[in-house]
């Protein structure tokens, strides 16, 4: 089958699945899961720029997620001013503080050569340093933190509109892409996935346990949307004269106390779709613009360059290719990928929840987008997102009800039927290995494999 | 068990040709993820009431309920709202009862419960943040918020005569919350705490953990951890060096598991648990039993309660609408009327059938205030002879 005939049959294939659930379950279930396949197309898209471009294998994409999720708190929500002024100022001064200790060790380390002499200086002034910073930031983040702590006792945010976030949460995945770059990269494909397993979980334990910042694991929740709310628009004269516009020839059919019911119950459903339908828009418009992006750097110049970097680093590098500056590069704007998709996947849940970061959900299930999808391939990576959040999301619900007819046969107190009706929720996590494993025999390279452009080929 | 699990899921996966008189009732709670071992009791609790309600015939003029579960994962908020999706859009439930973590059942509130106008009645949510929701008065819960029961302990202890303790906490909203509520009462009856430290679950030595907390000085330490978890390593590496003997617990470190674990060593560990020793809560109990349920399992009672509730609700409104069940839920619940224990929930309906009040009291005498939260009982508990023992009721 040719390659562009495969990739219009796949996507018709999401297309059809989405018919059914909208038909078979609900229009909201299936814009739900839309919205997320959209969010997890942008970050498979993301781990696709590392591994399918230049064969990094970065591991602790929830990190980088996590850090999307801090942006949105840190962004969208409005300030409290009983924080900063029981901790504020001593916070700054901590924080001035630790911008001049590290600018004294960038100092140091430009004025000393190699040496005993370089090694002393720098650590005699980190430990000065924080044993500067403590007795400015240990009172600061007390007195943070005890500010009513069971609804505050943090500093809240700068009240900014939420989307803004995903753009700062973009740049603070780069920057820990950056430094986690600097540090790691210069390490084999195996050790970097071992740093970054590691680093994400840094992060991670950082936003746990930094309570002054984000609340920590008492969550920060009700993060203010950019679209309007369902309560809203429910209340809204105008949203209720346009669902009675829409469906007048359904109204029109009941009268009296059915059709105010009747009404009532469309306004509800509507509101419910309109706001879903906002968020597709916006994730959307993300999605193309990233993958637009993707697609123009990996048919450029560099992307031929990032190929061959990991094709054969060896070769490469003779060429006069600098593979670590590139490798840092492409590490940092796949990072900033996924930082942005974890902002927007915070504002969609409206609640940032430190503790459901775990590695399953926001690292193996995105690599085994980019993998089922098909790496280094862009649009295959796109694909992986929609199929294989589908079928996480969808897994359960069919999962019963096929463990149902398969069994329904049986006796209904057949301890075979019992057993397998219990366990019928995990049909989940079994799906995932049943489609990793087909697509990985029958199609090693993903559904959409990765196309490669030779010399031949071209005009 | 089975047959209660077989009426229920029969009736549950069959839902596609269900008869019209029937209403759907989700049961959303984390059957896969951190705490599958619990739900699938939790569940079945609640369906025990469902089951108590179709076999009365009374409810509605004859009508049942069906119970349709979905999975909460307990962690993924985003697998969960579309899970909560499906039961409000697809299924069409008239409630849910639900969801289990505090994380998701925020998310799920607030995203889908909410914005379609559905109660959720939530048996296990108690981070104290839930409070602040803006819920529209459609979220309840009938276990109560970890602030309590942080207030509880520490009248404990002081009437024990402890005055300085050390604290530990797992580090998520449970653990910290709780940490908190229980630091800022016991420091306002006038206790110490000597040092206050996080723990991480799945750790497999915690030795350093507990070397710092030695090295603060108390004599007690509190535990605010899971006993399948972290909480049981702090507690054996505390043994194991010597560094504590003298527990206080809550109510997530208590079951039968961590008394087994631990043994002997643990006597005179005290704690406090949701529930009380009350009429119902013993009612209750022997009918889990009969219907296969573990005894004593974590918000069984609470999900019974929350079942039961739903049920009342429909009953008082007359009609198994959302709305209307959301404006009865208070009042079947609250003071006055005739006080329903479990096992009659007959009982009620008819009261409620015939136009009379109820106020349900249940397996844990639910009372709600005016935000939808009850303020529950707890039971101070003692470790005597490697068992717990309830002394008294708070």
């Amino acid at each position: 089958m040719n390659r562009p005939l495969r990739a219009v049959l796949s996507f018709s294939l999401i297309a059809v699945l989405f018919l059914f659930v909208g038909f078979g379950q609900s229009w909201s279930v299936a814009l739900a899961i839309f919205n997320l396949c959209l969010i997890s197309s942008v970050m498979a898209l993301g781990v696709n720029i590392q591994w399918g471009y230049a064969g990094l294998f970065n591991v602790g994409t929830m990190g980088f997620a996590a850090l999307g999720g801090v942006a949105t708190v840190l962004v969208s929500k409005a300030p409290i001013p009983e924080s900063w002024a029981a901790g504020g100022s001593d916070l700054m001064i901590a924080a001035l503080l630790t911008l001049l200790t590290i600018g004294a060790v960038v100092f140091a380390y430009r004025r000393t050569s190699k040496g005993p002499l370089r090694n002393i200086s720098i650590t005699v002034i980190i430990v000065v340093g924080f044993a500067v910073v403590r007795p400015f930031y240990d009172p600061a983040v007390a007195a943070i933190e005890s500010v009513n702590p069971a609804h505050a006792g943090y500093l809240g945010g700068l009240g900014l509109p939420i989307l803004f976030s995903w753009i700062v949460g973009g740049l603070f995945a780069a920057g820990a892409a950056w430094i986690v770059g600097k540090i790691a990269l210069g390490l084999r494909s195996d050790y970097l996935a071992i740093a970054t397993l590691g680093i994400a979980e840094i992060v991670l334990a950082v936003v746990k346990n930094e309570d002054w910042l984000t609340r920590g694991v008492k969550n920060v929740s009700g993060l203010p949307r950019p679209v309007p709310y369902e309560i809203d628009l429910q209340a809204s004269e105008r949203f209720i004269g346009w669902v009675e516009w829409l469906y007048e020839g359904t109204l029109g059919a009941v009268s009296g106390a059915d059709r105010s019911a009747l009404l009532n119950d469309l306004v509800i459903e509507s509101s419910s779709i309109f706001v879903k339908l906002c968020y597709s828009g916006l994730f959307a418009v993300v999605l193309i613009i990233v993958f637009m992006l993707s697609m123009r750097a990996l048919n450029s110049p560099w992307g031929r360059m990032m190929r061959a970097i990991r094709d054969n680093e060896t070769a490469a590098n003779a060429m006069g290719k600098n593979i670590t500056g590139r490798h840092l590069q492409v590490f940092i704007i796949g990072s900033a990928v996924v930082g942005v998709a974890g902002a927007m996947l915070t504002t969609l849940d409206g609640q940032l929840t430190p503790g459901s970061y775990n590695p399953l959900r926001f690292t193996f299930l995105i690599w085994v987008m980019v993998i089922v999808g098909g790496s280094g391939n862009n649009l295959g990576a796109v694909l992986g997102g929609f199929l294989i959040w589908f079928f996480w999301v969808e897994a359960e619900p069919v999962g019963v009800w096929l463990i149902d007819f398969a069994t329904s046969w049986m006796d209904g107190s057949n301890p075979i039927r019992l057993h397998l009706m219990n366990t019928a929720q995990h049909m989940r996590l079994f799906t995932m290995g049943l489609v990793l494993l087909l697509v990985m025999r029958f199609n090693p390279g993903g559904i959409l494999p990765e196309t490669v452009h030779r010399a031949t080929d071209q005009k | 068990m089975k047959k209660l699990l077989l009426a229920s899921t029969v009736l549950a996966m069959t839902a596609g040709p269900a008869l019209a008189e029937d209403i759907k009732v989700g049961v959303l709670l984390g059957y896969t993820g951190p705490i599958e071992s619990l739900t699938p009791d939790m569940a079945a609790s609640a369906e025990l009431a469902f089951k108590e309600v179709n076999a009365s015939g009374l409810l509605l003029g004859g009508k049942k309920i069906i119970s349709v579960r979905a999975d909460s994962t307990c962690v993924d908020s985003a697998a969960a709202t579309t899970a909560a999706e499906k039961l409000v859009t697809s299924d069409k439930v008239a409630a849910i009862m639900g969801a289990d973590c505090s994380g998701v059942t925020g998310a799920v509130a607030n995203n889908v419960a909410v914005p379609n106008g559905v109660v959720m009645v939530s048996p296990s949510a108690t981070s104290p943040g839930l409070s602040a929701l803006k819920d529209k008065g459609y979220f309840f819960r009938t276990s109560p918020s970890d602030a309590r029961q942080g207030e509880v302990l520490a009248t404990v202890l002081q009437s024990r005569g402890i005055k300085e303790v050390a604290v530990t906490y797992t580090n998520n909203d449970y653990g910290k919350g709780l940490s908190d509520s229980f630091s800022n009462s016991f420091k306002a009856v006038g206790g110490k705490i000597s040092i206050t430290a996080a723990h991480e679950d799945g750790k497999a030595d915690y030795s350093a953990e507990v070397g710092a907390l030695s090295a603060a000085g108390s004599k007690h330490l509190a535990v605010f951890g899971y006993l399948d978890q972290g909480g049981k390593g702090i507690i054996q590496a505390s043994l194991d060096s010597g560094a504590f003997d003298k527990f206080i617990l809550a109510d997530g470190m208590i079951g039968e598991s961590l008394t087994k674990a631990i043994g002997k060593d643990l006597d005179g560990a005290i704690g406090t648990l949701p529930g009380g020793e009350s009429k119902g809560a013993t009612s209750f109990q022997s009918m889990a039993e009969k219907a296969g349920i573990k005894k004593g399992g974590p918000f069984t009672a609470e999900s019974y309660d929350a079942g039961a509730l739903i049920a009342f609700a429909m009953q008082a409104a007359g009609s198994a609408d959302r709305a209307a069940i959301q404006s009865k839920l208070m009042m079947v619940a609250n003071a006055p009327g005739e006080k329903i224990m479990p096992g009659e929930l007959a009982k009620g309906l008819k009261i409620l059938k015939d136009g009379g009040d109820i106020d349900y009291v249940g397996a844990t005498s639910v009372e709600f205030n005016k935000i939808g939260e009850v303020l529950g009982t707890y039971k101070e508990l003692e470790v005597k002879g490697g068992e717990f023992m309830t002394i008294k009721v708070h």
